[in-house]
């Protein structure tokens, strides 16, 4: 327990921790944009897919999961963003960028917007058919907890103003995700030249598809397609 | 050429500091950036008034000694150069300039552009090193190295220690120096036995001084003189995750 304490203590330790949480984070938002492309075949498939992502084994797996590596990451990240700032009390009067782009530093501003994204998702699709019955959302449909998945996606975003919410999110998501996948490549050690090129490749192949695939969806519902 | 310079002048480790304005008028595009510095020096202490203190020794960009920020690039706008190898030319007539020391928590200022970077010795001491007995040196080519191993290790091993890795990242992190003073033994058939207290130590020691950490952005690789590499910070994180989480028992660690 003793080396497991320090490891997080580290600064090397916390980020493995951030980049590994990172990357389950990763893997859930790919995960969730294909699942959500069964929009495009049907209201019957997609509500068959959200009646079987409520059954409770997978529910509660899936929720333990994400909660997990979001408590994870972002404690993580808190803990490293402080780190910095205390590294540097007085900043430079002059600081000009050799290398770091715009979406590596504004990883701590492009996270928060993540962050509230998520919540506000939440809010939108989920907790409507929790006990409280919370939804903002123009007609939230649901039967015995179990909420239809298609009618109240596609109801939600043909809505403009929510609409544009999700596309903008996205492209911050777009901004989080291309510096993070690259970045968490190299903080578990990937070092050598052809792994580091395959890497952003990947990470660029990756954000693009996610991005893309979600701002898809969301059209798609705007302009009523589906 | 006419050089307007804005230098900051801070009067001790805990002074408060504040640019003041110089003119030069005959620069030669041929100084270096120190021989300018020299010149003006003259002319401030020949009006009783104490020169601008900054480091230097070598002058042939070999011994880390120099460094500063100039416009907000650390050693100036030339890749791979240092200040002291920055000449003149690389500026035009009329060209406005701000000098400011490396600025971090871990490297205090001790007087103008001069900062104290014993913090890097720390880390050094903390595990770059081997501990063997050598005896007399041994025969050139006794230990067989791979090729790829003695460049990537000779590489890092160029590392001067100047500390303009620091002063860019944006993070204020130790990770480049750390990460090649880590590289250039961990490579070696001699860094084996400490590989991994050392990677252990190391990092633990870039903490204790009160760096940032690294996010990835690669300022440093791009204004270190020496070219040193991030992919060695890469190496160092994997290092560190072997000694703590992978190996056991945990060699040298003082609880096994
Ligand atoms: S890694 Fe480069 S910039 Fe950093 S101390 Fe060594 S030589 Fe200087
Ligand atoms: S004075 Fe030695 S490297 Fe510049």
């Amino acid at each position: 327990m003793n080396f497991l304490l320090s490891f997080w203590r580290s600064t090397v330790g916390t980020k493995v921790v951030v980049a590994v949480t990172g990357l389950m984070l990763l893997g859930f938002t790919l995960f969730h944009m294909i699942g959500n492309l069964q929009v495009f075949t049907g209201a019957e498939d997609m509500n068959a897919y959200g009646a079987f992502l409520h059954k409770p084994e997978v529910l509660w797996a899936g929720r333990c999961v994400v909660a997990t590596s979001m408590i994870l990451h972002i404690t993580g990240t808190v803990r490293l963003v402080r780190a910095s700032a205390d590294a540097r009390p007085q900043g430079y009067a002059k600081w000009k960028a050799q290398a770091s782009t715009f979406y590596s530093r504004t990883m701590k501003f492009s996270g928060p917007i993540v962050l509230i994204y998520f919540v506000v998702h939440l809010l939108n699709l989920t907790t409507g058919a929790e006990p409280g019955h919370i939804a903002l959302h123009p007609n939230y449909l649901q039967t015995d907890g179990v909420p239809k998945a298609f009618e109240n996606l596609t109801l939600l975003l043909a809505t403009p103003p929510w609409a544009t919410f999700y596309i903008v999110a996205n492209l911050a998501l777009g901004l989080h995700l291309f510096h993070g996948a690259y970045s968490l490549a190299k903080t578990l050690g990937l070092s050598g030249a052809r792994q580091l090129r395959l890497a952003r490749v990947l990470a660029s192949v990756l954000t693009a598809t996610i991005v893309g695939g979600n701002i898809a969806i969301t059209l798609a519902c705007l302009l009523r397609l589906v | 050429m006419r050089m307007k310079l804005n230098v900051w002048r801070q009067n001790g480790r805990d002074a408060k500091g504040a640019f003041q304005k110089y003119d030069c008028p005959d620069v030669s595009e041929h100084m270096s950036f120190l021989e300018m510095l020299d010149v003006l020096n003259e002319r401030i202490e020949s009006e009783g008034q104490d020169p601008i203190a900054f480091e230097h020794d070598c002058r042939e960009g070999i011994c880390g000694s120099c460094g500063f920020m100039i416009n907000g690039a650390a050693h100036g706008p030339q890749p791979r150069t240092t200040v002291c190898q920055l000449h003149m030319r690389s500026f035009k007539d009329g060209d406005e300039l701000w000098l400011e020391p490396w600025r971090a928590k871990a490297f205090p200022v001790v007087r103008d552009l001069v900062v104290d970077r014993t913090a890097f010795d720390r880390i050094v001491q903390a595990g770059g090193y081997i501990s063997t007995n050598t005896g007399s040196a041994p025969e050139a080519n006794a230990a067989p190295i791979r090729k790829d191993s003695a460049d990537k290790s000779f590489d890092a091993a160029a590392c001067i220690g100047c500390g303009a890795c620091v002063a860019m990242c944006p993070n204020a992190s130790a990770s480049l120096f750390t990460a090649a003073k880590l590289a250039h033994l961990n490579l070696l058939p001699q860094g084996q036995p400490e590989r991994l207290i050392r990677s252990e130590k190391m990092v633990v020691q870039m903490d204790v001084e009160g760096f940032g950490h690294c996010t990835n952005h690669s300022d440093c690789e791009a204004v270190c003189p020496k070219g040193i590499s991030v992919t060695n910070i890469a190496m160092m994180n994997l290092g560190y995750v072997q000694a703590t989480l992978l190996s056991s028992p945990r060699e040298g660690s003082t609880d096994d």
